[in-house]
């Protein structure tokens, strides 16, 4: 049991420029319980988990864990108490191998050798990370490290664990595994849970949902209570799960469901028993969609490539097996593919980093990996935005990043200039604030800003950005989607969009490629690639929500499209079908 | 410019065959090498390095390395030596009461018969010391290593000398390699994609281009560090007073024996090198 | 003695770029001479010392020189008191080069541990190996090229990464406008 009474944090504390992050936080947690702890960024929810696990000292109020108070002197015996799952695994992990790690805690509380051992394998076996007991932890997959953070914190056998924000920088198939494993700690290990994070849609089936604003409690329920107060969410910046959004826009359509609904099951659960009009067999949906097929002149042409990485060792890996597309001038592409699907690769060999074992590719017709080809004229020509591109800005200030191209292209000062504030510009960035602004004292979105105008200050005709929306939480998604859109827009760029979910970006593209294990395999509009949206869902492709949403009704509803990109289509599908009167009409 | 660096380098090469030699308790495997270390130094000659270059043998036929592969790892030795032993010899100084038998002279260059065997000494003596060493790296993991090495200085404990907080400062550095050289390969990527040839120009100029990967390599890294200093601090870590290991070891019979090995042919050559000085 | 945790991870960490710089080879710039290279894998020793005082210096000293010495391939490193002891003693000359000097200009000071700390190392590392006869005395000038490129790197290096690193403790958002001109 956990009980916070009037407790308070202030960055600084007793300063000027004191920053108070909790103001009176009053709250119980009881054992066992999975709470979710939601709110945008400043509303206090990481501040309140590092003062849960003692990291942080309470400004004044009173924490208390399992009887204890919290005080210098409690510290330690609060930390065991309550466990904290950094965001990034590998700030937490500190052996080498899996087995060290999870005994670290256990050694620093000087158990005895028996019993370490004992608790160590019993954790390594109910977190499936047995067979991974003696490996290198620098070997293995993001997942796998979490999960290997989660079973160290575990070892000590806390009362509470809380994960903060662990969904936002993975990729969806693991956030699930994640939300599994959280609940399975619920159910087998008795502990309670706090799970912190942005993404709604996660949060459906948690005990309590507690919603955070200004370092103060904004809303406490279950998640039927939380999330039928959609107006209040939007108040402070949250919003309901999409599905929660359709099923209260169904209602208003006059079909009448439980609210709220909550996952896709639930909303396909509902409607199956409700009288329906059969309308036949689908018709392709707006068929005017297709783009024209523009004839693109073929910039860029990759044939037959094969890539192994580390060729000749043991540690040999696959990245390409045959990869074969084309690329048109001035066309939008989206290159999607599950995680391992060689997307990543492909774009290092487009772009000269690396030299495909076999298979050509040309660029203007051109090889380029032929004798004398200059790989430093192509590099200005074709700009990467590589994952996580915070993570790669290597000058001080803002100004000095971004000119870096023209400054070593030798281009004269007021020309630089010129292209580092149009570049900060394109970005959403105010030039005179930003050019002399430290890399450092930015945010992370700010920061991707300034790597995409890094970018775009060498004046390339081909962007090509990797995943450039992940690891952001929804809303700077959101913010940086449109910023994208803009720029494919204003600028007579060929663009190509690096993914793995089917979303507002990859609705940018003219065209899709789909890539699995190495290959090209699949390619047309992304309406057409819906079609068969079980096969986009079978090589690990994210499917938006929307689409995910028609895939799990199609199960029931056999003439259900999945062609479908918006949510108001699928409203109106829905309608079409279920509604008291003929055909849907678009409401805003 | 390879831009992949192997994620998987550890301190040394341990090479997973189980052989006798890997089987031994790790800090069996270090006084062993220790014990060779300093009876080579003790060595005078030829004939006392003897039994040393021939218990180098035996322990390599005991690990059940590939010779060749062993080999290989002597390139840059020899590479070395290319350049030191002429000087050796070259510069070979006469001992006194010894007759040298010059093949050339010049002012005070000379090739002599004692010169070389001097030469040959000297090479003999480094590829001992070498070859203890590296059967050590290629037959005990890092962990093991640390865990051994914790555990020979645990009286250093009672001296006040932090142990434990040596082997986890070492445990640490290992944990980050891997994630920096991912950190490095990222940050030269991204230079590389934005026009950077770190495998053109001059020394200076191929200097210069590290300088912009050097900074942000340290920063962040100095930043990560903030980080696991809290996470150690809500693992409950607190220094090594009270901590307990997981791991232990024991030592059988056959540490016995290789120990009882290692300190007949090591102290044959240091008594003939200490009484003889051949 | 007592190490705090903050210590241990700091020299942890400065110890592991220590280490890339082997193993990626970064660390060595090649020199014309016979030896072949110039190294700056000791800078980080140097850090440690001027970031985060002595004791940050020898633990991260002690670390580079036991790498040198389990991955020596030249046969020269595997005398702890050629590889690990000049090493340990980097750490203690650039800290107190540093605190004497860094009641004026900072980057002087740190220049200057740079410069003390390499010599430190060139010095104490050449002089253990003619002692041990295992480089004769006459090699020592082939190692002059090499020794004054290393001081130079290092005390540049030095410099720059400790004023980036002080720039982000010190939580300043806006550089002074240059005349540069270029953005």
């Amino acid at each position: 049991m956990i009980q916070l009474t009037d407790l308070t944090y202030d960055y600084n504390a007793g300063r000027d420029d004191a920053i108070h992050a909790l103001k009176g936080v009053n709250l119980t947690i009881k054992p066992g319980e999975l709470v979710a702890l939601l709110g945008h960024n400043g509303s206090g929810k990481s501040t309140l988990a590092k003062v849960l696990a003692a990291v942080y000292m309470p400004t004044s109020g009173r924490v208390e864990v399992n009887g204890v108070t919290l005080t210098e002197d409690s510290a330690y015996d609060i930390r065991r108490q309550v466990g904290l799952v950094f965001q990034r695994p590998d700030d937490q992990l500190v052996a080498n191998r899996v087995i060290d790690d999870i005994a670290f805690g256990p050694e620093n509380l000087g158990m005895p050798r028996e019993q370490i051992e004992a608790r160590v394998q019993a954790i390594l076996a109910s977190l499936g990370l047995s067979a991974l007991a003696n490996s290198q932890i620098s070997s293995l997959s993001g997942g796998e490290r979490q999960r290997v953070a989660i079973a160290g914190v575990l070892a000590m056998q806390p009362a509470c664990l809380i994960l903060d924000e662990p969904t936002t920088m993975i990729a969806p198939p693991l956030a699930r595994n994640l939300l599994r494993l959280a609940h399975e700690l619920r159910d087998n290990h008795g502990v309670s849970v706090i799970h912190i994070t942005h993404f709604m849609h996660e949060v459906v089936d948690f005990d309590r949902i507690i919603v955070m604003d200004g370092g103060n409690v904004f809303m406490d329920g279950t998640p039927q209570d939380v999330f039928l107060r959609a107006n209040e969410l939007r108040q402070v910046g949250l919003d309901v799960p999409l599905v929660t959004r359709l099923g209260a826009q169904l209602m208003h359509h006059g079909i009448t469901i439980p609210q709220p609904v909550l996952t896709p099951n639930q909303l396909r659960d509902a409607l199956v028993p409700l009288p329906r009009q059969d309308i036949g067999v689908t018709r392709p949906l707006q068929p005017t969609d297709q783009p024209p097929q523009r004839t693109h002149d073929t910039i860029i042409a990759i044939d037959n490539v094969h890539f192994t990485y580390m060729q000749g060792t043991p540690m040999a890996s696959v990245g390409l097996s045959g990869a074969t597309c084309q690329i048109g001038k001035g066309e939008i592409v989206a290159l999607l593919g599950g995680t391992q699907a060689g997307k990543s690769t492909l774009i290092e060999c487009i772009n000269g980093l690396r030299k495909p074992q076999h298979g050509t590719i040309t660029v203007d017709g051109k090889e380029i990996f032929a004798k004398g080809y200059d790989i430093g004229a192509l590099r200005d020509r074709i700009g990467i935005v590589f994952q996580q591109p915070e993570t790669q800005l290597f000058e001080e200030t803002v100004g000095k990043d971004v000119s870096f191209s023209p400054r070593r292209r030798g281009l004269p000062p007021e020309q630089s200039r010129a292209i580092v504030e149009e570049c900060l510009t394109a970005v959403g960035l105010d030039y005179q604030t930003f050019r002399l602004r430290y890399v450092y004292a930015l945010s992370g979105g700010q920061k991707r800003r300034v790597a995409i105008a890094g970018v775009l200050a060498s004046q390339p005709e081909v962007l090509i950005l990797d995943e450039p929306v992940a690891g952001l939480d929804p809303r700077g998604r959101t913010e940086l989607a449109n910023l994208i859109a803009r720029l494919t827009k204003e600028r007579n760029l060929t663009v190509i969009l690096v993914g793995n979910t089917i979303d507002e970006l990859a609705e940018l593209a003219d065209r899709a490629i789909v890539m699995h294990e190495g290959r090209v395999v699949d390619q047309g509009t992304l309406r057409e690639l819906l079609n068969d949206a079980d096969m986009l869902h079978g090589i690990g492709l994210e499917l938006s929500e929307t689409a995910e949403i028609a895939r799990v009704l199609r199960q029931h509803i056999s003439d259900m499209p999945t062609n479908l990109l918006h949510v108001d289509e699928l409203r109106d599908v829905i309608v079409q079908r279920y509604g008291t009167t003929q055909g849907g009409t678009h409401v805003a | 410019m390879s831009l992949e660096f192997s994620r998987n380098v550890t301190f040394g090469q341990y090479i997973d065959i189980r052989s006798a030699v890997h089987n031994l308790d790790p800090r069996t495997k270090m006084i062993c090498a220790a014990v060779i270390m300093a009876c080579a130094f003790m060595t005078r000659g030829l004939i006392s390095i003897a039994p040393l270059f021939a218990l180098a043998i035996i322990v390599q036929l005991a690990t059940r390395i590939p010779i060749g592969y062993t080999l290989r790892g002597y390139r840059l030795l020899f590479r070395t030596m290319l350049f030191f032993v002429p000087f050796q010899v070259l510069f070979y100084q006469a001992i006194p009461g010894v007759e040298m038998h010059y093949y050339w002279r010049w002012w005070i260059l000379s090739v002599s018969y004692e010169g070389i065997l001097g030469g040959i000494f000297t090479l003999s003596r480094v590829i001992v010391l070498y070859h203890s060493i590296n059967t050590l790296m290629f037959t005990t993991t890092m962990m093991d290593l640390s865990d051994g090495a914790e555990i020979m200085m645990d009286p250093l404990k009672k001296l006040k000398f932090p142990v434990n907080e040596f082997v986890m400062t070492m445990t640490i550095a290992l944990k980050f390699v891997p994630l920096l050289i991912t950190e490095l390969e990222r940050l030269m990527r991204a230079q590389i994609a934005r026009g950077v040839r770190f495998d053109q120009g001059s020394v200076i100029a191929r200097t210069r281009k590290l300088v912009p990967v050097l900074i942000p390599l340290f920063v962040n890294a100095l930043s990560r560090a903030e980080i696991l200093i809290v996470a150690m601090n809500a693992r409950c870590y607190r220094g090594g007073e009270g901590r307990t290991k997981r791991r232990t070891m024991h030592a059988t019979a056959r540490d016995v024996i290789a120990g009882v090995i290692v300190l007949l042919f090591g102290g044959l050559g240091a008594y003939i090198g200490r009484t003889m000085g051949i | 003695m007592k190490i705090n945790v903050r210590q241990i991870v700091v020299a942890g960490v400065l110890s592991a770029i220590a280490i890339v710089l082997g193993v990626t080879q970064l660390g060595f710039i090649p020199v014309p001479n016979l030896s072949g290279s110039a190294t700056i894998m000791h800078i980080p020793v140097i850090l440690g010392a001027v970031l985060e005082g002595p004791i940050v210096g020898v633990l991260v000293g002690a670390i580079f020189g036991i790498y040198s010495m389990v991955t020596d391939t030249t046969g020269l490193f595997t005398n702890p008191i050629v590889s690990v002891l000049p090493r340990l003693l980097i750490g203690v000359t650039s800290y107190y080069t540093y605190k004497s000097l860094s009641g004026g200009n900072g980057a002087v000071a740190a220049a200057a541990a740079g410069v003390v700390g390499t010599l430190t190392n060139t010095i104490l590392v050449v002089g253990a190996l003619v002692a041990f006869g295992l480089i004769p005395a006459a090699a020592i000038p082939t190692i002059v090229p090499q020794a004054l490129v290393e001081v130079v790197l290092a005390a540049i290096i030095t410099v720059l990464v400790a004023q980036g690193v002080n720039l982000v403790r010190s939580g300043r958002t806006t550089a002074a406008d240059t005349k540069d001109g270029n953005y």
